[in-house]
């Protein structure tokens, strides 16, 4: 936990420290194919990489391919290669189906909260763009809702970062998202759901890249306020020239009025965005640390008469209203500070 | 698409779709010549004048609910004499049976006089169908509606934005998603500081500020 006098940002703490605490990764990449189809390859034939999991959501011959373990970026295409492999070796046929889709799980455990609203939101900026890119059942699909489907996710994201509280975001009822943040919890990862089912790797991996992308660029910004600054800056055009590989770029230029979508994917998010000011919170090291605890305690020690005797009097003037009279020994209490003036930040349900 | 009228039906009824842009409610699936599935529709708010359709029929629309909720202007909270504006949300939950369609499983309706919206009721609302339509009066209209009577709570006037009156000190709230984010005179609402990113939103829907 980062504190600033005596303020605790949690935002500023590890997911793997503030969500749920899961064994340590290395690797940063987990995929999880599921498949329909016949002559798919059986739970023997799997190698380290990949293990045969049952998934209740599929119809007829089906599968669904699990990676063992996270693996680092450099083996995901072996990875996926060994199951090209598989494939062909068995003559396997994947059907086209509404029900199959393939999540990638990225390893966040290392990530601060502010940083990873970044992510999350740099996705929701061009969600709806790689979501139509991800494949025409997936548009709209119950399985992977966009932001902009279910506004349900966004409340509860900005209503976590305004209190700086994120207990909430571990909730079923956030995780058929196309990016599920429940994941967080679950692996302390974000899962991506919005691809289509294939068999096709390099349009897997591919997908991979741009996902690895958005989480790359999202990092190069401390605070998702940061971010959209940058992108009101530079408008969508800079914006996705500075944080986009071409290949993302070529994805995103390709679909029609992208430049609407991504402004409209903005303002969709920014209300998360500026939810919480993300002050920045340096740790201080022990030794300020030690001394604020020794002034602390020589204060408690001075008698109060000396010591206002010892302030200039305007400054005392100026003080006086916020400094109650001592009660029962030495009591220097601010006054309540002032409410906020209206409208209040609180949240008001309509 | 769905391969059978089970798994049509557990997807689909007792939902809302659209069909030729209008909201239907999805009272059940059934098999039709040659294996297509066949959806059975009704019109809300009455759930009457009820047709069959193909799912393949173009014209149906199970997938694209981005446009149809937002701020509903409930007036069946006391028998349809006053406004109060509730900001509906669809949920990314699996809910009740993996339902694609809207539904009460997977929509959040903000709790009316602390009771939870029943579903049946919304269906039946003619405000539920306005909302899914867009259907909002005009922010002038949501203004005189407020002047007029000082019972109403709050009106919508889009699907993002809607409208309240503090008559004690006379001045107007302005509500955005569910909650408020500028006060003053509709005419010019004052947006304070750290709502100041909105201000492109707020102009690009016709709400001035400063």
């Amino acid at each position: 936990m980062a504190r600033s006098g005596n303020k605790t940002y949690n935002y500023n703490a590890t997911v793997r420290d503030q969500f749920a605490r899961h064994e340590n990764q290395s690797g940063e990449i987990g995929i999880e194919i599921e498949c329909e189809g016949t002559h798919l390859p059986a739970a023997k034939d799997i190698s380290e990489y990949w293990t045969i999991h049952a998934d209740g959501s599929l119809r007829g011959e089906s599968a669904e391919y699990v990676m063992t373990k996270p693996v680092n970026r450099k083996n995901v295409w072996p990875a996926l290669e060994y199951l090209e492999k598989l494939f062909a070796e068995c003559k396997t046929k994947l059907k086209e189906s509404y029900r199959t889709s393939v999540h990638v799980h990225v390893n966040m455990q290392k990530i601060p909260i502010r940083q990873i609203f970044n992510v999350i939101l740099m996705y929701g900026i061009v969600e709806d763009i790689l979501t139509e890119y991800a494949g025409v059942t997936r548009v709209g699909n119950l399985f992977c809702l966009r932001m902009s489907d279910a506004e349900f996710m966004l409340q509860e994201l900005r209503q976590a970062a305004e209190r700086d509280s994120y207990q909430a975001l571990n909730s079923n009822g956030l995780r058929y998202a196309g990016c599920n943040i429940k994941s967080l919890f679950d692996h302390n990862s974000l899962e991506f759901r919005a691809f289509r089912g294939t068999s096709d790797m390099k349009l897997i991996s591919e997908w991979i890249d741009i996902i690895l992308n958005i989480k790359d660029s999202a990092l190069t910004y401390q605070n998702p306020s940061e971010m959209l600054q940058n992108f009101s800056n530079l408008g969508p055009e800079g914006f996705i020239n500075k944080n986009f590989s071409p290949t993302l770029r070529r994805v995103i230029e390709s679909a029609p009025q992208w430049r609407d979508k991504i402004t409209t994917g903005v303002r969709l998010v920014q209300d998360v965005a500026y939810a919480n000011d993300w002050a920045p919170t340096p740790e201080k090291s022990s030794t300020e640390k030690r001394e604020l605890k020794m002034a602390y305690y020589e204060l408690n020690n001075i008698d109060l008469a000396q010591l206002l005797n010892a302030v200039p009097d305007e400054v005392l003037a100026a003080g006086r209203a916020r400094i109650r009279a001592p009660v029962g020994g030495l009591g220097i209490r601010p006054q309540p500070a002032p409410q906020d003036a209206w409208p209040a930040r609180e949240e008001e349900e309509l | 698409m769905y391969d059978t009228v089970e798994e049509a039906r557990m997807r689909l009824s007792g939902t809302v779709i659209f069909y030729r842009g209008e909201p239907r409610y999805v009272r059940d699936c059934s098999g039709g010549v040659g294996g297509e599935i066949m959806v059975h529709i009704d019109q809300l708010p009455n759930m009457n004048g009820g047709i069959v359709a193909s799912l393949r029929d173009p014209e149906i629309n199970i997938r694209e609910f981005r446009q149809s909720v937002g701020y509903m202007n409930n007036t069946s909270v006391d028998g349809g004499r006053t406004y109060k504006a509730h900001y509906v949300m669809r949920m990314p939950i699996r809910g009740d049976g993996y339902k694609q369609g809207l539904h009460s499983s997977n929509l959040v309706f903000p709790r009316v006089n602390g009771n939870r919206q029943r579903w049946d009721n919304a269906l039946m609302s003619p405000a539920f169908k306005d909302m899914l339509l867009g259907i909002y009066p005009s922010l002038d209209e949501c203004k005189s509606i407020l002047d007029n009577d000082p019972r109403h709570e709050s009106v919508a006037f889009t699907r993002a934005f809607a409208l309240a009156k503090d008559h004690d000190l006379g001045f107007y709230i302005l509500y955005y998603k569910g909650r408020r984010v500028a006060s003053g005179d509709v005419d010019a609402l004052v947006l304070p500081s750290h709502h100041w990113y909105l201000n492109e939103v707020l102009q690009g829907s016709g709400i001035r500020v400063r």
